[in-house]
């Protein structure tokens, strides 16, 4: 164990995992900055680049990239009063009128201190984790994966966005385009109608870019060709003022600390997502303040929960990930969908086989936000110029990166047909309310899932579930499902109104 | 008679799209190729049904409740959104059929200029922009990590 630590630590030696960080960093920024595209977006704009891409340089890219995001988002979310990313709504509350009463740096500040010790001491915490959970998760076999494949999807299906129906239906339709091309186990084709590309099954490229790069600028577009920001004033900062929003997060250490808390717990538990993690942080740090009703007229507590939490969620995420093979949140899938194409395998595997790559990653969540502080601390009001960018020239140089994207990948043009095929499908999945997480992640895991299903049916046969892991996970997923309608249904027994 | 909602519309979809898959998993030869798209297929095809059923009983209720609710506004307002959705699908669909003919690097300078004048940008902003971010295209995609974009059906007749 102590070796992998050393071997984890000794990949930091080598410059080039610097300049790959600091290329996550600065995209994750600039990503996180620019009004409608989040770090999902991001991640799937990078997804083809990682072909010509090892391990050790895709992921720590992707990772941080993702790590920092919400920090670029929080920067015009102060400055401007428009979130980068969904994830930065509740920091406009207070951030924006902060900034409207000369605060704006006092706000940067606690923002950019609140992500940085929020994101680094949930990395580490995550480091901890990832060797308490070492036994529980070698113990877990195949046989067990198939349910706790389908508990994650549970989750995510059912927590996201939407209603829990087409929640699953979401995540079951992943699932049978994941089954299209030559049966893994038996060599058949299925659903491919002769077609020789099918054969190879659908790529998850076009299907990343088509369903979470091109909806985003659909939506840019809509907005017309211009920029989000209209206004002119040059946002003017002092260091001192910054220094000062910086030592807001140590006086309100306590709020800081249970902010971080249920980020990194939001973020272990998959499906829920960063948006309604930020929300409970902003709404614990109401009810626990003295004095609540300033909340939403510009105090820093308003921005230090949200911020602290945002960035803490994303090292509780790649726990899940890595550790049990199951996405936190979308970002999370995106890794998980790199980590296969590269041959590696999220879960069990994962953490036992390439446990030096596992501490890498955590490590990078950490390092990966102290390099986008000290940016944002220098930065910030520069930054939010970004978010000028008018959308006439976001619209089509993004679309022409994604479509290249996606043809040089395997230089197909057939994958260009199905990325536009799933854009149509991503763009009315998200006006009709269905869930794209749970989609990509039943599209992502349907593989894994089919394969531990068959490898379970021919070591256990039909009653391969009874074992006290995978009998445990049955009655979680048992629980989960009638947890709601039971306490609705005594409610109305009891003559309450339901839930 | 009764108008159904997009979503509506959408399950219906998802219904006879899942019909199919089973129907197709039914020609399939070995049990282990059709179990996963039979089982799914048929617990996503219950779940759609439910969830039309729903959607029209609310419907229903709603309907009754907002019968004085004007039509036309809903009506030119769908219309509207429809409209611009076309509009960018128009685009989309056009960069997609100019990379097919004139192949990546013509299509990326069309299409960048094309769209930025059509929304505002002065012609100076427009060619310089298209022309940079051409360069960037190629420059990435060709020289750094030596993937050869597609050059399009037009060269290929042209014996380029």
């Amino acid at each position: 164990m102590l070796e992998n630590v050393v071997q984890a630590l000794t990949n930091f030696t080598n410059i080039w995992i610097w300049l790959w960080i600091m290329g996550g960093v600065i995209s994750g920024l600039i990503i996180g900055v620019l009004p409608g595209i989040g770090s999902v977006t991001g991640l799937a704009l990078f997804l083809p680049f990682t072909f010509k891409l090892q391990p050790m340089e895709a992921l720590p890219l992707m990772v941080s990239l993702a790590s920092v995001g919400f920090t670029g988002g929080a920067i015009t979310a102060i400055l401007l009063g428009i979130p980068g990313e969904t994830s930065s709504i509740p920091t406009t509350f207070d951030g924006y009128p902060m900034t409207k009463k000369g605060q704006g740096a006092r706000a940067i500040g606690a923002a950019v201190m609140g992500s940085l010790l929020g994101g680094v001491a949930a990395a580490f915490l995550a480091l901890a984790m990832m060797f308490a959970v070492l036994p529980m998760v070698m113990a877990v076999t195949s046989m067990d994966m198939v349910f706790v494949i389908l508990i994650g999807l549970a989750f995510i299906c059912v927590l996201g966005k939407g209603s829990m129906i087409k929640g699953l239906i979401s995540g079951g339709v992943g699932i049978l385009i994941s089954s299209v091309g030559l049966a893994v186990l038996t060599g058949e084709p299925r659903f491919t109608f002769g077609i020789a590309f099918l054969y190879d099954g659908i790529h998850i490229i076009p299907v990343a870019l088509g369903m979470f790069a091109v909806p985003p600028m659909v939506d840019l577009a809509l907005q017309g060709g211009g920029s989000t920001i209209t206004t002119g004033e040059v946002i003017i900062m002092g260091m001192k003022d910054v220094w000062e929003g910086a030592k807001d997060v140590f006086r309100h250490w306590g709020l800081w600390l249970r902010s971080t808390i249920i980020g990194y717990i939001f973020g272990v538990i998959p499906g829920v997502g960063a948006s309604v993690a930020v929300f409970v942080a902003y709404g614990q740090a109401k009810q626990t303040s003295k004095h609540p009703e300033l909340f939403g007229t510009g105090i820093v507590e308003g921005v230090i929960a949200p911020e602290s939490c945002d960035n803490a969620k994303e090292a509780g995420s790649l726990l899940t990930t890595l550790a049990l093979g199951i996405p936190g949140s979308l970002t999370g899938a995106m890794y998980l969908g790199a980590m296969l194409m590269m041959g590696l395998i999220p879960g069990p595997e994962m953490i036992t086989k390439h446990m030096d790559l596992s501490l890498t990653l955590l490590i990078v969540v950490a390092v990966s936000n102290i390099i986008a502080a000290g940016i944002c601390f220098a930065l910030a009001p520069h930054m939010a110029m970004i978010a000028r960018i008018p959308g006439r020239v976001l619209v089509p140089t993004i679309l022409v990166f994604i479509f290249a994207g996606c043809f040089a990948y395997r230089g197909y043009f057939e994958d260009i047909i199905v990325m536009v095929i799933f854009s149509v499908i991503g763009v009315a999945a998200r006006r009709f309310g269905y869930n794209l997480g749970g989609f990509a992640i039943g599209y992502i895991l349907g593989g894994l899932f089919e394969n531990y299903l068959f490898i379970s049916l021919q070591i256990g046969g039909p009653l391969f579930f009874l074992r006290p892991i995978a009998l445990f996970l049955i009655f979680i997923l048992i629980a989960f499902f009638t947890y709601s309608p039971l306490k609705n249904a005594f409610k109305i027994k009891r003559g309450e109104p339901k839930i | 008679m009764r108008k159904l909602r997009g979503s509506s519309y959408s399950l219906i979809l998802v219904i006879v799209v899942m019909l199919a898959f089973i129907g197709l998993s039914l020609r399939l030869v070995y049990f282990a190729s059709k179990l996963l798209p039979q089982l799914m297929g048929g617990i996503v095809l219950l779940l759609a049904v439910i969830a039309l059923a729903r959607e029209i009983k609310a419907g229903h209720s709603l309907e009754e409740a907002t019968v004085t609710t004007s039509e036309t506004g809903v009506g030119e307002k769908n219309s509207a959104e429809a409209g611009k959705y076309s509009g960018i699908a128009a685009w989309i669909i056009g960069f997609f059929l100019s990379i097919y003919v004139v192949g990546f690097m013509i299509a990326t300078l069309l299409f960048v200029g094309a769209y930025m004048k059509r929304h505002g940008s002065k012609w100076p902003a427009t060619v310089i922009t298209a022309v940079i971010f051409t360069g960037i295209i190629y420059a990435v995609f060709n020289l750094a990590f030596k993937a050869d974009l597609y050059k399009g059906q037009l060269l290929m007749w042209l014996d380029f």
